[in-house]
């Protein structure tokens, strides 16, 4: 039945997306960024090689525990929207944040955008970071650095947005 | 052989996460298995530190073999308590140390070396990446 035969290349064609949100962030008690990260990470392995699903998985865990560490507006939602349409994940994770974290979360970003060398970056800012046992501040410049995701921020209404994208063409 | 200690990460009651260190004459083998996914992994492997320190102070190693092939994943909060672990290792041995990794893992391939501090001399000197297919473990 050669009809039934799907080739990689078909199933490269595959678009997918999904949106979750959750309402409000004070109620999450449970371990969400897991399950969001495994949640997309089985449902992109279904059609795309596993490392694509794993990099999402990475993405999605540090940018959801980035927003649960830092809840400022515990009545407000966390939104995550991901889809895979053209050879290109995009990742987009919403939160409500007042502007001075936005300024900070920019400029956080626009660093790491700005770096010459990120994986020196993320050595430095890991050596640095641990000498004083500091937490966080390492998530966003690790899925740069490791998974190459590209990162930018966005401020509309009161909420911020961290998008990621990933080009599966330039991935090994 | 023999365990020298171990340590696990417990979450929702059960484990997720364990480290073995084993010493086989003068072969030390720390493998590292599971998840590390929860904010804190100090508060669980504090111990574990310790005791694989001391441990290591009183063995005479001459090889080592640091395995993460069945690490699956490691979160941004994990990274410490892997630098402290592999950091007692070298401190607390001698000898090559070869680093069992995974080939198609982006962070066994590129945070992990970091983490060691591959890029200081003696533990460049010391170390070997074994890189492993994943159909392979």
């Amino acid at each position: 039945m050669a009809d039934d035969i799907i080739t990689e290349e078909q199933l490269a064609k595959t678009e997918v997306s999904l949106t979750c949100s959750v309402r409000p962030i004070a109620n999450v008690m449970c371990d969400l960024s897991a399950i969001l990260a495994n949640s997309v990470d089985e449902l992109l392995r279904a059609f795309y090689p596993a490392k694509v699903g794993k990099r999402a998985n990475i993405l999605i865990t540090e940018l959801v525990n980035n927003v649960l560490e830092n809840m400022l507006v515990p009545e407000s939602e966390i939104k995550l929207e991901v889809a895979l349409r053209d050879q290109q994940l995009v990742i987009r994770v919403y939160n409500a944040v007042p502007e001075e974290r936005y300024a900070q979360v920019k400029a956080h970003v626009d660093a790491i955008n700005e770096a010459p060398d990120v994986r020196k970056l993320l050595k430095a800012t890991i050596r640095a970071r641990r000498a004083q046992r500091a937490k966080g501040g390492l998530g966003l410049i690790r899925v740069v650095a490791e998974n190459k995701f590209r990162i930018t921020t966005d401020y509309q209404g009161g909420t911020l947005c961290v998008e990621s994208v990933l080009s599966l063409g330039d991935m090994p | 052989m023999k365990v020298i200690t171990f340590g696990d990460i417990m979450d929702g009651g059960r484990s997720v996460f364990t480290s073995v260190a084993t010493l086989d004459g003068a072969r030390l083998k720390v493998a590292f298995e599971g998840e590390i996914r929860i904010d804190n992994p100090h508060k669980h492997l504090g111990r574990y530190l310790e005791e694989l320190a001391e441990a290591l102070a009183d063995a005479e190693v001459e090889e080592t073999l640091l395995d993460f092939t069945a690490l699956r994943f490691c979160n941004s909060n994990g990274f410490y308590i892997i630098m402290d672990l592999t950091e007692a290792v070298y401190e607390n041995t001698e000898g090559p140390v070869t680093v069992r990794r995974l080939r198609e893992d982006d962070w066994q391939q590129e945070t992990l070396a970091i983490l060691i501090d591959i890029d200081e001399d003696p533990i460049r000197e010391r170390t070997t990446f074994l890189d492993i297919d994943a159909d392979e473990t």
